[in-house]
């Protein structure tokens, strides 16, 4: 309790507050505008936190990436563009909400249980990061090869109505992951001689490409027949609160807290990085559901699941950056470099030495939740306001901002040029009724099975058995082979089903 | 009302563009330079030792040039991206690349086709001479002649991390050269996934700068073997020498700053005096021991040169050896 003190002490302060709220309110903008994200914000006021005290410095980043995490849901359930990589699935069931007129109650339910999502991975940074920690580091390559493999189990559920669509969809995401110079041994892989070809892929262009440029060329095209109406209806009168009855609350109540806990495990996980954790709940939750052929019509079932997640994720990266100074993603490695440059390096002693910036985390994270839940409850209106803009007008805005952000990422044309190149390749998955979710799980799963597999075969001198005599490495794998043969198996009987009606 | 906003936004946009343009009117003798802000590029993301060391410079530098001095992050390549960027920029003074030995070893292993040959370095900014080799407390290791000896017996089978082409491979290479051992080099990622690898006792060694691995040895969960430099270090001076225990390894990481060819040599000795009066502040120091327990070490442009000629020619004497072959 000591502690708390210490930590309230350091950040319940006017300077520190009013740095949570310019962070939340910052991060929410950079969140909810697709282009840019909370991983751009984070880097953009890193500098400025050189000046600040680190306590100070480390709350504003803390505001940023809580905001901005949570931000992209808002152009994902409005526009169909998920604003960040973290709310790729939330465009799956929220924008059908919104084609159903039911914007508000998406909106409400994504920030209500963003809410919750950050909370419970803060409960459980606060109170058991350093026996997680030390759980994190058992996994090895072998663990993250089988967690990889698992992973890319989920596609069953990704794929809408053709499996077979859903698995090349993922290939092809492996594949363009391989492009640039090799994570182990430096060789430069279909590089075709060109330099700039050797960066690789970077993820945010190829997410705005695929998700934002490829509707927006969607849009453009539909705009040519004047028949289908682009106006969405809105009820914003009447309702009250945050759009959704208790009822529905309670009924989301389950799913929110298996998201929660799923959040907060990838987050944890620093081999797998935060970014996937929302289209790995909302496949877990499909799957568990005794209705999941429902999800992707509009249910909120898919928000909660995405939104609950990606925020739990936060707290979950917290975990080993904090109790052993490893970053799991961009991110969290920012926030690593914001420690290090005021003399701080999160380790095992952090608890002990660094009391005051530790709980001054916890609770900035605390203040930061309430704050978001606050700032977009009273927004929530003027974000649904932005409907009524034509799309004429607000798409082209966002395109901007997407060759901003693409350039943004490393200050490099190159990047803007990958969002172009994936914008074409995403409109050609939905010409030919390609799911695009498996093609970035892919893309960001790929390489973490190749990097740990050949990790694996080093530390093993070349013999695959360990991968198997893992017990963690045999759960997971055990675990993907059983989902294959489950959705196998409810494959055939859907068939069948239809072939006896 | 709504027009009215996107044309406020268009021209938000575009005020960057114009006062772009209106920079480059400016002329670009080198008598007067800086007259406006200096670009410096740092070809890795924000948050790193390379960052870190770049912008603790641009601070200082401020006051001492007049001129705001900005970082601007390009990262790709393990350090190729940013290195071309700069490469192909306007010898003009305003823009300049931070980089360290690995932009060396990128041309070594093929990731890039020039190195520092290709630019006009001004001068190294410091030297980071404190990679240390370390074990798990719990290992029976407690010298680095008990780890030869181990390797010595069981060819193969001690697992020294680090990633093949980097700076901490060449020095196992180097160590396994010198002791005449053999070790099972295993990837292992960067610098903070080793210590975790450490501490689960998945590798059985780790090389690193001793501020990657300080919290670790702080907290009593490493034991630091050996030094890999000329003397011990004055920031943690009970830690001997590889070379005092009878192994002559010596491992170390130059950053450098260095301008696109052309650049005019008054430029070049106007900004390798302003940093080197930097590297003599006692706050300077003061900030780098915190973050990375390195003293200052500053070289100037001959000195520089000959580094990197002469780091080059080793690196190249073993190309085979880093390649793997």
């Amino acid at each position: 309790m000591d502690n708390f003190i210490i930590g309230a002490q350091a950040v319940l302060n006017l300077p520190s507050i009013l740095l949570i709220v310019i962070g939340i309110i910052t991060g929410i903008i950079f969140g909810a505008i697709p282009g840019l994200s909370a991983t751009m914000a984070i880097a953009l006021f890193l500098p400025i936190t050189y000046g600040l005290s680190p306590t100070q410095g480390i709350v504003l980043l803390i505001a940023l990436y809580v905001g901005g995490i949570s931000g992209g849901l808002i152009s994902a359930i409005l526009t169909h563009i998920p604003g960040t990589p973290s709310s790729v699935a939330t465009c799956f069931d929220g924008w059908p909400l919104t084609q159903k007129g039911q914007a508000t109650k998406a909106l409400g339910v994504g920030i209500v249980f963003s809410f919750i999502g950050t909370l419970f991975s803060t409960i459980i940074l606060i109170f058991l990061s350093p026996i997680l920690a030390r759980f994190a580091i058992k996994f090895g390559a072998y663990e993250y090869f089988a967690l990889g493999i698992f992973s890319l189990s989920m596609i069953g559920s990704l794929s809408g109505k053709s499996l077979a669509k859903g698995i090349s969809s993922a290939l092809f995401g492996c594949m363009f992951a391989t492009v640039g110079i090799d994570m182990i041994g430096a060789v430069p892989r279909f590089s075709f001689g060109v330099q700039s070809m050797k960066m690789g892929f970077n993820i945010l262009p190829v997410m705005i490409g695929m998700f934002a440029v490829a509707e927006i060329l969607k849009a453009a095209e539909e705009s040519r027949h004047p028949l289908q109406s682009e106006t969405i209806k809105i009820n914003i009168k009447g309702i009250k609160g945050f759009g959704f009855s208790w009822a529905e609350f309670r009924s989301q109540w389950s799913n929110g807290l298996y998201s929660s806990l799923i959040g907060t495990g990838i987050g944890i996980l620093p081999g797998i990085g935060g970014g996937i954790a929302n289209i790995i709940a909302y496949s877990a939750v499909k799957n568990k559901s005794k209705y999941p052929e429902k999800f992707g019509s509009g249910i909120i079932d898919g928000v909660v699941a995405t939104e609950t997640s990606n925020n739990a994720a936060i707290g979950g990266a917290l975990v080993p950056l904090l109790c052993l100074g490893i970053p799991g993603d961009t991110v969290t490695a920012m926030l690593l470099g914001g420690l290090t440059l005021h003399g701080i390096s999160p380790g095992p002693l952090m608890f002990t030495q660094n009391v005051d910036i530790v709980y001054g985390i916890f609770i900035a994270l605390l203040i930061s939740a309430v704050l978001m839940l606050l700032i977009e409850f009273y927004g929530l209106r003027a974000f649904v306001a932005l409907l009524k803009l034509p799309k004429s007008t607000l798409l082209p805005g966002i395109f901007i901002f997407c060759v901003i952000g693409a350039f943004g990422v490393n200050n490099q044309m190159f990047d803007v040029w990958t969002v172009l190149l994936f914008g074409g390749i995403g409109y050609f998955f939905n010409k030919i009724k390609m799911p695009t979710a498996p093609f970035i799980l892919g893309f960001i799963i790929g390489p973490i099975i190749e990097v740990n597999l050949r990790r694996g075969l080093m530390f093993s001198q070349g013999s695959f058995a360990p991968f198997i005599t893992s017990p963690i490495a045999t759960v997971f794998l055990s675990a993907s082979l059983l989902s294959l043969v489950l959705s196998g198996i409810k494959n055939i009987r859907r068939k069948m089903d239809k072939k006896s009606i | 009302m709504k027009k009215s906003i996107w044309i406020v936004m268009a021209l938000v946009l575009m005020s960057p563009i114009l006062w772009a343009a209106g920079q480059q009117e400016i002329g670009n003798e080198a008598d007067t330079w800086p007259t406006k802000p200096i670009e410096i590029v740092v070809p890795f993301n924000a948050g790193g030792d390379t960052d870190f060391h770049a912008r603790t410079y641009a601070k200082y530098l401020k006051d001492i040039l007049g001129q705001p001095v900005t970082i601007i992050n390009v990262a790709g390549a393990n350090g190729g991206a940013g290195s071309i960027r700069v490469k192909n920029a306007k010898p003009d003074g305003y823009s300049a690349l931070f980089f360290h030995d690995s932009m060396l070893m990128n041309k070594v292993v093929g990731v890039t086709d020039f190195a520092h040959e290709a630019l006009d370095p001004a001068c190294i900014g410091v030297h980071d001479d404190t990679y240390i080799l370390a074990v798990n407390s719990k290992s029976t290791y407690m010298s680095l002649d008990d780890l030869i000896q181990d390797a010595k017996k069981h060819p193969g089978d001690i697992k020294y991390a680090s990633s093949i082409g980097g700076y901490t491979y060449y020095v196992g290479c180097m160590l396994e050269r010198e002791a005449n051992v053999h070790f099972n080099i295993v990837d292992a990622g960067g610098g903070s996934d080793r210590n975790a690898a450490l501490l689960a006792q998945k590798i059985d060694t780790n090389v690193n700068p001793y501020g990657v691995m300080k919290p670790f040895i702080d907290s009593g969960d490493f034991r630091v073997l050996a030094l890999f430099s000329e003397k011990r270090s004055n920031l943690f001076p009970t830690i001997p020498t590889a070379k005092e225990q009878g192994y002559e390894v010596i491992g170390s990481r130059a950053y450098f700053l260095s301008f696109p060819k052309g650049t005019d040599p008054k430029i070049i000795a106007k900004m390798s005096s302003a940093m080197e009066t930097i590297s003599k502040m006692p706050e300077y120091a003061k900030d780098i021991e915190l973050a990375y327990c390195v003293e200052p070490g500053f070289s100037g442009t001959e000195e520089t040169l000959k580094y990197l000629d002469k780091t080059m020619a080793s690196f190249m004497a073993d190309q085979d050896f880093i390649l793997g072959k």
